[in-house]
């Protein structure tokens, strides 16, 4: 990369496609989910049925706005739908009802923060909103496009609402450029994430990034040929694809040869882009206005009621978190990395210390999720949870062994921790006579062990305790087992 | 006198008074012939009827038969819109005009044959209810078409405020212009359909959420109604006389007369045709052989000849043609000196149309003018299409208001068609 | 130009029709001019109605039997086309 770049300079752009999470379609009244049975999510308009009209979806038009707004983009006065226009199988009506000029939102930016915390800025040309298309399988000895005898077309994806963020080109990032391009679709991640306008789950195709690369001879004006990386589809794969196809252009160029304009495709197994379709900026989609949709006129009290109802930006809020935590900048990346924030957040909020929630979150419940194949904040324990534990280990009702326990039980549902407490007999033994009956008992059988200890020998303690522990199920105070053995030695 | 030969108002009062039942209104139009239909209901329609006199239904015009165009989707019918494409295809969902008819208790007697998607000069429901095969008929008004042939063969159409009926369930020719569009032999019968028809639809974004209001009055003295004064060229004489017939009508109710002429129709024709073949062209997209209809399949086809011969296949030469026409004007280099100056010159009619009603109540001019080729063709109510007006065809006038005016059209519409002409 | 824009609108021509458009082509376009006011703003609804929106609940959904029951073809529950070539 480096020596590559000494004389080049990589232009980026990115389209992130992200999936809105409304109950139903864009344009139609069809249930919005993944993985049901195909072709049930369909009304007659999603399957391009005669007569049939598109009819806007009220969330989704807020949706858009208040995703335009957490990225800093002026929300357009008025703006329409139009229709895209191609044959294709998976699209219903052979158009997509997108949007021309002018977007919903356009002309903001994006904070993006790299590595080492440096702010890179990201500007956005437009954020519109549209409709996805269907699904294609391919019957073939590989179910590959190419030695396909034929295809199914599952329209149930077709017309779930979609954001599209166009950014403007990307100059200055040199050989940080797969880094900002990690950071940047991880940092949209992040907005539509905490905005809640989508699932956000890039495995299921929730965010979809199609990148753009080009280089241009460091010092030139006009930009290089560019090819666009379509579906590049985890943060991971983007900084691999721009840096490979980075790479693969510097070769190319620096062979006498010229970049062909072109649609390419990441191929995870062989960590490259392959070639796709030649594109041209002349593709001529014979966009126009959808006569059946009428303008979405916006005014300032709608845009400033959504824009109140925005959460803090994920950038700003981690970086206060990382002023009112006491953590290593280490231990604040895991929990960042964990996606952890939020529950920590609750947490804190709910009373804990903020070392308190780590421990809990970073270790017990991340662990028993991480066994059960569950997000953390999907097991069932709450934040009040992790505050009512942390008491009952103040108060010694419990020590941190059983806490532990607690934790599994109530994943499996059994309660709260008080409750789990209770219904298991967990409480430490606190009764005085069965502690020393148990400690006299754990003297009788070793007296090696209360030979050594007299002889100063005090870590042989442990010896003892250990049998103590056993005898009371591990619901002991061991601090107090210890001092009452220390009484009996003298 | 034969039960078809009453008008529909007059059919429900014999109907509401016992001295018929909704099952010989219905036996009788069955009996009065079928040549003008794509398809006859006659059992469904009779199980309505039978209803119908079973007392299940309370609205004033229940048990009075029907016909609808076949541009609108039934779920118990096939659809096939004129066209070889959809031939025999029965929808999983119905129109929202036709489950109006149906709420009602409108025996839906058959569906009327009609040029390929509508765009033509043949429709079968205006046939059937001059020929009294039906009382009357429920059709789709593209750019002045309904209203033209309604002139041509006696009837009357009135073409609604653009959006007052529910376009869902309609296949689409031009989305800004399809206009739902009742037809009689009376205005009356004419306005009783448009009442059970009307109102907002959420599956129509662009349905009107309005307050329609068609009071009682038949009074229209005081009025100002845009006339026009010479014998336009393409307007033959008998049409001419019949107009003016039309206006003496006017002026002996009362109506004041006044000349207008806007300027921008003359660029109607052609902007009806640009806007309306680059919609079309969209609209129709979406039969691909794929999802209904009728595919074609050539030996070892890709889905892309699938496509390509399903349409070839499915499609007349008239709608190839204006599919072809519409994909150009939306071509990159053309939708700019074409499409958008089209949708711009709509803007200017717009405008002189509100212009001209700031002096008059409504317009009236001839309502046929001879044909020639299709696309050097146009007719009085492209106009009225392109800036969404209600228009009435009467008598050999065509008469339109401003938006919302529904009720004025219905008013003036009733006074003109006492003139000779009318058919009763 | 009418194979062009025939193949762009996916629409198979017999030699009749194509020779029939190819001839009618020019003529009608150019009886299809305009001229408008650069300064006026382009009608694309006739009436001036904005921001006609859903309420976002589940509707009119049809069965998978419904959806298919006039596909062409179809298997498993989905519609059925011959293989793509030009894979996106």
């Amino acid at each position: 990369m480096k020596s590559v770049l000494q004389n080049y300079e990589p232009v980026l752009g990115f389209e992130v496609h992200v999936e809105l999470n409304t109950a139903t379609k864009m344009f139609s009244t069809a249930t919005n989910a993944f993985g049901d049975q195909p072709n049930s999510n369909v009304t007659a308009s999603d399957l391009g049925m005669p007569g049939t009209l598109p009819a806007i979806n009220a969330t989704g038009i807020e949706y858009g706005i208040k995703l335009g707004l957490a990225l800093n983009c002026t929300i357009a006065p008025e703006s329409r739908f139009s229709r895209k226009q191609y044959f294709y199988p998976d699209l219903g009506k052979n158009y997509q009802t997108s949007q021309a000029e002018p977007a919903i939102a356009y002309d903001g930016y994006v904070d993006v923060e790299l590595d080492d915390g440096e702010i890179f800025r990201v500007e956005i040309e437009r954020a519109h909103l549209e409709e996805d298309a269907g699904k294609l399988t391919h019957i073939g000895s590989t179910g590959r496009i190419h030695d396909a005898s034929a295809s199914l077309v599952d329209y149930n994806r077709a017309g779930v609402p979609l954001v599209e963020i166009v950014s403007r080109p990307i100059t200055g990032a040199g050989e940080r450029a797969p880094e900002l391009a990690r950071a940047y679709l991880a940092t949209i991640r992040d907005i539509v994430k905490a905005l809640g306008v989508s699932d956000a789950r890039m495995e299921r195709g929730n965010i979809r990034c199609d990148a753009n690369v080009s280089l241009m001879p460091i010092g030139a004006q006009a930009f290089g040929t560019r090819t666009e990386t379509k579906n590049v589809n985890s943060t991971r794969a983007v900084a691999a694809a721009v840096e490979s196809e980075i790479i693969r252009q510097a070769k190319v160029l620096d062979a006498g040869d010229t970049i062909t304009q072109e649609t390419r495709h990441w191929d995870e197994e062989a960590r490259s882009t392959r070639s796709g379709r030649p594109k041209s900026d002349a593709d001529d989609y014979r966009y126009f206005p959808d006569p059946d949709l009428v303008p979405v006129v916006t005014d300032e009290a709608w845009i400033e009621r959504l824009r109140a109802e925005l959460p803090e930006n994920p950038l700003q809020r981690r970086h206060r978190l990382r002023q009112q935590w006491p953590y290593s900048e280490t231990e604040f990346r895991d929990v960042v990395a964990a996606g952890l924030l939020d529950e920590i957040e609750a947490t804190v909020s709910a009373g804990a210390t903020p070392e308190a929630a780590r421990k809990w979150w970073m270790g017990e419940i991340a662990r028993i999720a991480n066994e059960k194949g569950v997000a953390p904040e999907a097991l069932g324990v709450t934040p009040a949870d992790v505050v009512e534990l942390e008491s009952l280990i103040a108060d010694k009702t419990i020590n941190d062994k059983i806490a532990r326990q607690v934790v599994g039980h109530i994943a499996e549902g059994e309660g709260r921790p008080s409750e789990v407490v209770q219904a298991r007999s967990l409480a430490v033994v606190s009764d005085e006579g069965a502690l020393t009956t148990a400690v006299e008992d754990a003297m009788a059988a070793n007296p090696d062990v209360v030979e050594r200890i007299k002889g100063g020998h005090m870590k042989a303690v442990g010896a003892l305790i250990g049998p103590v522990m056993k005898a009371t199920k591990g619901q002991a105070d061991a601090g107090r087992v210890r001092e009452i053995i220390l009484e009996k030695i003298g | 006198m034969e039960l078809t030969q009453l008008t529909a108002t007059d059919m429900a009062a014999k109907l509401r008074a016992g001295e018929t039942t909704a099952v010989q209104l219905l036996q009788a139009h069955l009996n009065a012939g079928d040549d003008a239909y794509a398809y006859v209901n006659a059992e469904d329609a009779l199980a309505v009827a039978e209803a119908v006199d079973a007392g299940q239904y309370n609205h004033p015009m229940a048990g009075v038969p029907v016909v609808i165009s076949d541009v609108f989707v039934t779920d118990t019918m096939p659809t096939a819109a004129g066209s070889d494409y959809l031939a025999g295809w029965i929808a999983p969902y119905a129109a929202t005009a036709v489950s109006k008819l149906r709420a009602a208790g409108l025996p839906i007697l058959a569906k009327a044959k009609v040029s390929e998607f509508g765009m033509g000069p043949d429709s079968g429901a205006h046939q059937a209810v001059a020929d009294r095969q039906a009382p009357f008929a429920v059709v789709s008004d593209t750019a002045g078409t309904a209203r033209h042939i309604a002139a041509q063969t006696g009837v009357v159409a009135v073409k609604p405020t653009y959006g007052a009926i529910s376009r869902y369930g309609v296949v689409a020719a031009v989305s800004s212009m399809d206009t739902v569009t009742p037809i009689g032999r009376t205005t009356d019968d004419v306005l009783a359909l448009h009442q059970i028809l009307l109102g907002p639809d959420e599956l129509d974004p662009t349905s009107l959420d309005h307050d329609w209001d068609f009071g009682n009055s038949t009074e229209i003295s005081g009025l100002t109604v845009g006339t026009i004064l010479s014998q336009p060229a393409d307007v033959s004489d008998d049409a001419w006389v019949q107009y003016q017939n039309g206006v003496t009508a006017l002026q002996s109710a009362g109506v004041q007369t006044t000349q207008v002429s806007l300027e921008s129709l003359t660029q109607a024709r052609q902007a009806a045709h640009i806007i309306g073949a680059a919609e079309f062209s969209a609209n129709l997209a979406k039969f691909d052989g794929i999802r209904f209809g009728n595919r074609v399949t050539p030996d070892g086809a890709t889905v892309e000849d699938v496509i390509i011969a399903s349409r070839g296949a499915g499609f007349g030469y008239a709608t190839k043609r204006r599919i072809i026409i519409g994909t150009h004007l939306l071509s990159a280099g053309t939708i700019n000196t074409h499409f958008f100056p089209a949708q711009k010159v709509r803007t200017e009619i717009i405008n002189d149309y509100k212009t001209a009603f700031e002096t008059v109540d409504a317009i009236a001019v001839p309502a046929t003018l001879e044909q020639g080729e299709e696309y050097d063709s146009t007719n009085p109510g492209v106009g009225a299409s392109l800036a969404g007006l209600p228009a009435a065809s009467v008598a050999g006038m065509h008469i339109c208001a401003p938006t919302y005016a529904d009720e004025l059209v219905y008013r003036i519409s009733a006074v003109v068609e006492t003139t000779a002409g009318a058919t009763k | 130009m009418v194979d062009k824009i025939a193949a762009t609108a996916h629409i198979a021509l017999t030699e009749d029709e194509r020779q029939r458009l190819t001839a009618e082509f020019d003529p009608i376009i150019a009886s299809l001019t305009v001229t408008a006011d650069e300064q006026l703003s382009a009608t694309v609804n006739p009436l001036p109605v904005n921001n006609k929106f859903r309420a976002d609940v589940a509707a009119h959904e049809l069965t998978n039997d419904q959806a298919l029951s006039g596909a062409p073809e179809a298997q498993d529950g989905q519609f059925m086309v011959p293989a793509i070539l030009d894979g996106e």
